[in-house]
């Protein structure tokens, strides 16, 4: 019997022993997902969505310059926003209307903008980000129909108040959602460019905007609730990116190539790359 | 008889394993207990910090007139006793004219380093188009034209035509900030008498900006 009080003792002693390990080994700095040794610098790679992609505006307005047709029909209609149910559809599309509304702007569709200004607001309320949008916001877009520069400002605040309440909240899942949803839309609209106009600019730019794929693909595996939508979303992104890289025309690129802007891509290849962001884009806005 | 002293034992069995219960119950350094300690401890000091850095982004996109606002990205780090690097992928709209600002009030400790490239951390043959050493406190800007000059200079050097240079294309630039390596500095934790590391932060403020929207 004394063998086993003491074999008791023994556990608990153990167990303090763990606690304390534990405690010395306390550091509130975010968790590190993978660390790399090059030139005795540790490359850290922290749980933080370190990108910083362009605006939904400056998107919206580049597909604008290369010759993207303002045509109301490939948005994503306003009366979509009742039909999202969970927080991911509704963060996704946050993001889709942000784009959509950003395209409404820079083609002077002012009356249109106003309905996804009121979707984007709609779907930012269910997600808890009210506070994006100034109570005045809507009454001051209302005053400024007609002055597209003035509306451009009021979108711009928009944007740095999503950024501002995503930053001092540490919201990196929504963040990545939103993105994701804004990133797809933004390739969509860019994949109508690029079948509309034979414009080498548009290869580039989407070339590039694909590449950042792999980055919002890395952070929505890191979200913590892996919901099978999120897994289809991030497996269709990752779809795209090999995609592009798989075609022979990428696959010969040197870096040389890539900075001096000699990626021409055939007709084919940039067919099935389109092919496949609508089909994603599509199921997403559903 | 024996079945007396078999409960004897029993009950002292009992009694040994009530006993530890509470022991371990009351021990201050039980992990529930710590756990409330820690975070409480932690979350005073990151809260606080994260409040002054709040503060540093507006001047850092109060910095950016007349350009306007595209994005905003705030780097945290904690110092350690080895070299580190944070990296920030920036995207940008080709043919746009951008001025990036930066503001370096949360670093306090030791100065960092901010280099941006062409390429990611985990090329080897990327280009360092524009370095600043010993960035701590203030602020400092510069535009993608300047990036764009030293991207020119550098295949310029490599022999490329005045034509071909022309074509340079700046989609993507990378910024790393290297934060030197401290010595480590240890404190008494007050709740349970331990040593402990002293964490020292530090945050690097950065925003972009866009000149026009290109279209008009």
């Amino acid at each position: 019997m004394k063998n086993i009080n003491v074999l008791l003792l023994g556990v608990v002693i153990f167990f303090f022993a763990c606690g304390k390990d534990e405690s010395s080994q306390h550091q509130d700095e975010t968790p590190i997902v993978k660390e790399q040794i090059t030139d005795k610098i540790i490359i850290e790679e922290s749980s933080d969505f370190a990108f910083a992609p362009p605006s939904p505006l400056e998107i919206a307005a580049f597909f604008k310059q290369a010759g993207l047709v303002y045509d109301q029909t490939i948005l994503n209609p306003v009366s979509n926003k009742d039909l999202y149910q969970t927080k991911l559809k509704k963060s996704l599309n946050f993001g889709v209307y942000a784009a959509d509304l950003a395209t409404c702007v820079v083609n002077d569709q002012i009356s249109d903008a106003k309905g996804y200004l009121e979707a984007t607001e709609f779907l930012a309320n269910e997600i808890g980000m009210s506070n994006i949008f100034e109570e005045t916001a809507i009454t001051k877009f209302k005053e400024n129909i007609g002055n597209t520069d003035s509306i451009i400002m009021i979108l711009t605040e928009i944007q740095m108040n999503t950024i501002e309440y995503i930053e001092s909240n540490g919201k990196d899942d929504l963040e990545v959602v939103y993105f994701a949803g804004a990133w797809i839309e933004g390739m969509y609209l860019g994949s109508l460019t690029i079948m509309e106009q034979d414009s080498g600019n548009v290869v580039q730019q989407l070339a590039s905007q694909i590449e950042f794929g792999n980055r919002i693909a890395t952070g929505l595996e890191v979200i913590e609730d892996q919901d099978p939508e999120i897994i289809y979303i991030r497996n269709g992104i990752l779809e795209i990116v090999n995609a592009y890289q798989n075609c022979e025309s990428v696959k010969n690129l040197t870096d040389e190539d890539v900075d001096l802007g000699r990626l021409q891509m055939t007709k084919s290849e940039l067919k099935e790359i389109s092919e496949l962001i609508v089909a994603l884009r599509n199921d997403m806005i559903e | 008889m024996n079945n007396m002293k078999r409960y004897k034992s029993y009950i002292k069995l009992l009694a040994g394993l009530v006993f530890m219960g509470v022991l371990v119950s009351f021990a201050p350094d039980q992990k529930e207990d710590k756990k409330k300690k820690s975070s409480k401890g932690g979350m005073d000091a990151a809260s606080e910090f994260k409040s002054q850095v709040a503060g540093y982004r507006q001047s850092c996109k109060a910095a950016l007139k007349p350009f306007r606002y595209s994005f905003g990205r705030t780097t945290y780090f904690n110092y350690k006793p080895y070299n580190t690097m944070k990296e920030v992928e920036v995207a940008l709209i080709l043919n746009s004219d951008y001025k990036f600002t930066f503001n370096a009030d949360g670093v306090t400790v030791e100065p960092i380093q901010v280099s941006v490239y062409n390429k990611p951390a985990s090329y080897n043959n990327r280009i360092l188009i524009y370095e600043k050493k010993s960035v701590s406190g203030g602020s400092f800007e510069f535009t993608s034209e300047k990036l764009l000059e030293n991207m020119r200079n550098h295949y310029k050097e490599k022999g490329l035509s005045d034509y071909e240079l022309e074509k340079i294309l700046l989609s993507k630039v990378y910024v790393d900030y290297t934060i030197p390596a401290i010595d480590e500095e240890f404190e008494e934790d007050p709740d349970t008498g331990r040593r402990k590391v002293v964490v020292k932060r530090g945050a690097i403020v950065f925003a972009s900006g866009y000149e026009n929207l290109g279209y008009k």
